[in-house]
Parts: C-alpha cells; sequence; structure tokens
C-alpha cells in the first residue's frame, strides 16, 4: 500500500467536506425549482411576467420537440418524455420561465 | 427516484392533467362562443336602430319560405332603421310589408297629439294606387349625370318585362327609341303620342327638330327604314295592352314638369313606402313594372347623389325585381359600387337559390355583410354553414343536421349571420300588429287620408292633364319646346327631292 493510497480516502472526505456546502446549495436550490414546478403544477396556472394573464398549465398542447398534440400539462410530453421548464404566453406571446 | 421526482410527482398525475386539460378546453370554446355570441347580439340589437356609421352601407340578404316570419321580422328591422331617422325606401310587388309598415304608420299617428300628426306624416311618400288615386311617377326625367339612353334602356327593359309577349330586338328596339324620345322631349309616352311618332311622318317630321341629341335626330329620320311597319305596329299592339290600365296612362303618360305641377318635390320624407302588389286597379305585371322602374329610380338618385346618405333600401321579393338582365346588372352594379352612399340594399326572396339567376344571386350573396335566414331549403343553409360555430361532430353529420334544421325551423326563428361573427339562432321579437287589436279597415282609411293622401293626385286630374298635352303635342302644328333647343336647325327632309336640294346646297356651300 502506497502513501498515495492511504491518503485518497482522507483526501476525498477533504474534498467531499469542502464541496459539500456548495452540493447542499446546488440541491437546495434544485429542490427549490422543483417544488415551484410542482407547487405550480398542482395551481394549474402561471400568470404572465410580462401582461400579467393567466395561463393554464393543463391545456390541448403541442410538444416543441417532437410535435405530438395532447391534452395534458403543457410543460411536459408524454410522446418524447420532454420536460419543459417554460412556454409561450397565450395572451402576449412572451416566453414565461417556470423555472 | 429521479425520474419520480422529475416526472409524476413534479409535473403532476398524466390522467389527473388530462381530464384538467378537456375540462379547460370546453370552458375556453364555452368562453369563445359566448363571447362572440355577444358580439352578435351586440349586432342584432345595432341592427334594431343604433347602427353606427360602419354599419351603413351594409347590403344583406333575408330569405325563407312564406308564412315564416320575414315580413313581421323585417318590419322589426325596419322600425329601428327609421326610429333614429334614417331613409327607408320599400318597394314591395307582394304588398304584405307594406301593409304592416302602413297600419304602423296609421296607428302611430292616431296616437300622437293633433300638432304632431302633421309633421309625422310628412315623413312618408307612398307609392300606391287606388280607385280613385294614384301615386305620380316621374318616368322620364333624366337625374343629373345621367345618361338619357341609359334611363331609356332601364325603362324599357323593365316595360318588356310586363308583357307577356316575347319582345324582338326590332320591338325592343322601337320601344327604346319612342322612350328615348319622349325622355329627350321632355314628354310623357301615351298611345297617341307612340302611335303618332312610329306611324305618322309628318308628326315625326314635325319633332324631329326639337330633339337635343344629333344622334337620335339621325335614328328618328331614319325610323322607317330601321323599323318595318309591321314591328311598328306590333309595338303600338303592346302599348295598347300596356296602357289599358289608369294606373299604367298615368304613370307612363305624366311627363317630369306634370309630375312636379302635382306632387312638389319634397325632402321631407324620409321613409317612402312603395305598394307594388296587385289592386284591383292594377294589373299584377303593370305592378311589377312599376315596382323595376322605382327600383331604378331609388339606384339613379343614389348613384348621381354627391353626400353620403344612410338609406336603406328593402326590395321584397327580388326574385320579381330582377328578371330582366339589364335591370339586374344595374342592381348588382348598385351593389358594388353605392356602399359608400350610404345605401345599404336588403334583398328579401322566398327561394333565392333558384327563383334568382345563378350569377345574380352569387353576388348578392357575396356582396351582403349579413344574412336574415328564416326557414328555407338546402342551398341556402349551405350559405349559412360556413358561418355557423362548429359542434366538434362530425362535419357530414353536421351539415345533414343543419339542413334539416333550417328546413323545420318554425315560424320567427331564424338565423342571423354576420360575415366574421359565428351565426346566431335568433327568435324575432313578438310585433305589435295594430291591425289585429284595432280595425285594419279603419287604419288603413287612416293611412290613405291622412298619410298616402299627401303623395297621391286624383286619377280624374292626371287624366285631364295627359289629355291637354296630347292635344298639345298632336293636335297642334307647333309642339311643345324641350328642354334645350338645338343652336343649327336643319331642314327636314320630306321627300326625295328635298334631300337632293339639301345636298346641292351642301355642295354650294362647300364649294365657296
Amino acid at each position: 500500500m502506497t502513501s498515495s493510497d492511504r491518503a485518497t480516502p482522507r483526501c476525498h472526505i477533504v474534498l467531499y467536506a469542502i464541496a459539500a456546502p456548495v452540493y447542499l446549495l446546488r440541491l437546495s436550490s434544485h429542490a427549490l425549482r422543483v417544488f415551484r414546478l410542482w407547487r405550480i403544477s398542482r395551481l394549474g396556472y402561471v400568470d404572465c411576467p410580462h401582461c400579467g394573464s393567466e395561463n393554464t398549465l393543463d391545456v390541448l398542447s403541442t410538444c416543441p420537440r417532437c410535435k405530438t398534440v395532447e391534452y395534458g400539462n403543457r410543460l411536459r410530453c408524454t410522446g418524447c418524455d420532454l420536460g419543459g421548464t417554460s412556454f409561450p404566453c397565450d395572451a402576449c406571446g412572451v416566453t414565461i420561465h417556470c423555472l | 427516484m429521479k425520474d419520480w421526482l422529475l416526472g409524476s410527482w413534479t409535473y403532476g398525475n398524466s390522467d389527473r392533467a388530462y381530464e384538467r386539460a378537456r375540462r379547460n378546453e370546453a370552458q375556453a370554446s364555452l368562453n369563445a362562443s359566448l363571447e362572440a355570441e355577444s358580439e352578435s347580439e351586440r349586432a342584432l340589437a345595432a341592427l334594431r336602430g343604433e347602427v353606427s356609421p360602419r354599419d351603413v352601407g351594409r347590403h344583406a340578404m333575408v330569405w325563407g319560405a312564406s308564412g315564416a316570419g320575414k315580413s313581421y321580422g323585417l318590419s322589426v328591422l325596419t322600425a329601428g332603421w327609421t326610429a333614429t331617422g334614417r331613409r327607408l325606401e320599400l318597394l314591395d310587388p307582394k304588398g304584405e310589408t307594406f301593409f304592416l309598415k302602413a297600419a304602423a304608420a296609421a296607428a302611430q299617428y292616431d296616437a300622437l297629439p293633433d300638432d304632431e300628426r302633421e309633421a309625422y306624416a310628412a315623413r312618408y311618400r307612398v307609392f300606391d294606387a287606388t280607385e280613385t288615386r294614384v301615386t305620380p311617377v316621374d318616368l322620364w326625367s333624366v337625374p343629373d349625370g345621367m345618361s338619357p339612353a341609359l334611363l331609356a334602356s332601364l325603362r324599357t327593359a323593365a316595360t318588356c318585362d310586363v308583357a307577356g309577349h316575347a319582345f324582338s330586338d326590332l320591338m325592343v328596339y322601337g320601344m327604346f327609341t319612342v322612350f328615348l324620345v319622349a325622355i329627350e322631349l321632355g314628354w310623357g309616352v301615351t298611345v297617341r303620342f307612340a302611335r303618332a311618332f312610329l306611324l305618322d311622318a309628318a308628326f315625326r317630321a314635325r319633332i324631329v327638330e326639337r330633339i337635343p341629341n344629333e344622334r337620335l335626330r339621325d335614328s328618328v329620320t331614319h325610323l322607317e327604314t330601321t323599323l318595318p311597319e309591321q314591328t311598328r305596329k306590333a309595338i303600338i299592339r303592346q302599348f295598347d295592352i300596356l296602357l289599358s290600365s289608369v294606373s299604367a296612362r298615368i304613370s307612363f303618360g305624366l311627363s317630369g314638369a306634370m309630375t312636379r305641377e302635382f306632387v312638389p318635390r319634397s325632402c321631407a320624407a324620409t321613409i317612402t313606402l312603395g305598394n307594388f302588389g296587385p289592386t284591383p286597379q292594377r294589373p299584377p305585371a303593370l305592378a311589377k313594372a312599376m315596382a323595376t322602374n322605382r327600383l331604378v329610380d331609388v339606384l339613379t338618385d343614389a348613384n348621381v347623389r354627391k353626400s353620403v346618405v344612410p338609406e336603406m333600401l328593402l326590395l321584397e321579393e327580388i326574385a320579381v325585381l330582377v328578371k330582366q338582365k339589364a335591370v339586374a346588372d344595374y342592381l348588382l352594379e348598385a351593389s358594388r359600387t353605392l356602399r359608400w352612399k350610404g345605401l345599404s340594399i336588403v334583398c328579401v326572396a322566398q327561394d333565392p337559390a333558384n327563383a334568382i339567376p345563378k350569377e345574380t344571386v352569387t353576388a348578392l350573396v357575396l356582396n351582403a355583410k349579413w344574412f336574415l335566414a328564416f326557414e328555407c331549403g338546402r342551398e341556402e343553409a349551405l350559405w349559412l354553414l360556413p358561418h355557423m360555430p362548429r359542434s366538434g361532430a362530425n362535419e357530414a353529420e353536421e351539415r345533414r343536421s343543419f339542413i334539416r334544421e333550417m328546413a323545420q325551423l318554425p315560424t320567427q326563428r331564424a338565423v342571423y349571420v354576420r360575415k366574421g361573427l359565428p351565426g346566431l339562432r335568433v327568435r324575432i321579437r313578438n310585433v305589435d300588429d295594430p291591425a289585429k287589436t284595432e280595425n285594419r279597415a279603419r287604419l288603413m282609411e287612416t293611412f290613405a287620408e291622412k298619410i298616402a293622401s299627401r303623395s297621391m293626385i286624383r286619377t280624374n286630374d292626371a287624366e285631364e292633364r295627359i289629355a291637354r298635352f296630347e292635344a298639345t303635342i298632336l293636335d297642334a302644328k307647333e309642339t311643345p319646346g324641350p328642354r334645350t333647343t338645338r343652336s343649327s336647325a336643319a331642314p327636314a327632309h320630306q321627300s326625295i327631292d328635298d334631300f337632293f336640294a339639301f345636298l346641292d346646297r351642301a355642295r354650294k356651300s362647300d364649294s365657296e
């Protein structure tokens, strides 16, 4: 066993310890975004930040990638499994970022 | 875990999202339909009276089977239109709408205080024929800016339509010439005048110098060579039949000047009601010809006027009025060009798809901005179908059910379509028909005495005036002068010797 082999776990631990706050921050940030998306999805609508009009999420929509037209959440396509995070406002057309 | 977190958990359950989306879409479509419906309701309300400036000059078509409620519907629409002081011109070859409007006018006249009745009656001008009275029609005055030849050709078309006899082109030409001469000279047309003009060369020679139009003078001079005697006699026979009734003799016999002597032109009348339905005094064919002539007059007036005057021209039984191609073309031209003069042409028919020539009805449907359709057949229903909101069912099934629905519409039920908006199923509101509560005969008597009499004249007076005029032009050597006299009058050539003498004189003057 070399000295480097012995140092590796310890180094990893140190590195993990140093990186942990960053991962924690990333995790919390991601969790927050997912929670926000979950909340919007449960709420069923998003207000446009530009014109203030209410945009319903569950509608007859077309997938921007595979062009599947289906009833359901406009951020998610069951055809290509796309999980979108933005869509254009029905009233004014600006892109609404949900995440 | 990740799939679950970024899948169903985040975006929601697919099945539930599907259900919600179906509900949302249905609600959105209902909202859109309600919005459109309220817009159509506003349009319908606008039609009842509160018409905005942009709605003036929009043509329309109304159709439906007999007894479906067209006349009552039109009564509602026109009452709203005239309530705001807009002009209405009703041409009714059937007489039903005329009687509804007349009864309503009489009832309103009775309900007014005495001091307001005079002004109310002055709003009306009536075209009708009774046993003792008739409305004088100025058939022979040329509106400013109109060609006399065009007026003569339109009058000829309307007159040819009256006769059951098929007119040859020679007969049409002869009648056109008689009418054009009368128009150019400012005279009326009577059988005696037509006979003298067509058969008496001396009479023609006497009047030819008075004709201001040089080409017409030439045609009249050579009438015997262009029109065989048999044809001229056939035309006179047709005039004999045409002008056998008193109202026809008066309508054709009065010149523009004579008409103005009897009824001075008034601008106060905004509502003109024309009854061209069959009466005991007037043959149906003549009534239709007079309706066609009135149509020509209204379109011509609108054509030559300078300002925009909101006016609704309501043409009942349009199929009767557009039988002659010349008149149909004139109406189509008007429907294309007179919108900007404020003229809204509303064509009413029972079965427009079959009763009106195809090219005419296609143009009318194309130019119409709104439709009001009562119980009707397949073709008319298909005109409406593209404007009706989709129910989401199979297209063929939807078409079949709509045709069935239109064929079975109950009375007073109609479909109102304003182009650009979804069609609306409406029920025409009940009309307060005064004739149902009061004595119809008394109302019509009030209308005839207090309102219609203002625009009608006694038949005896008119016939006397025409007889005096005939005596002046036929019995006197000097005929009454035309409106404009020719500056360089050339002598008429009574014989071939006169003609050679004229040529000699012309040759000498050329050599000098």
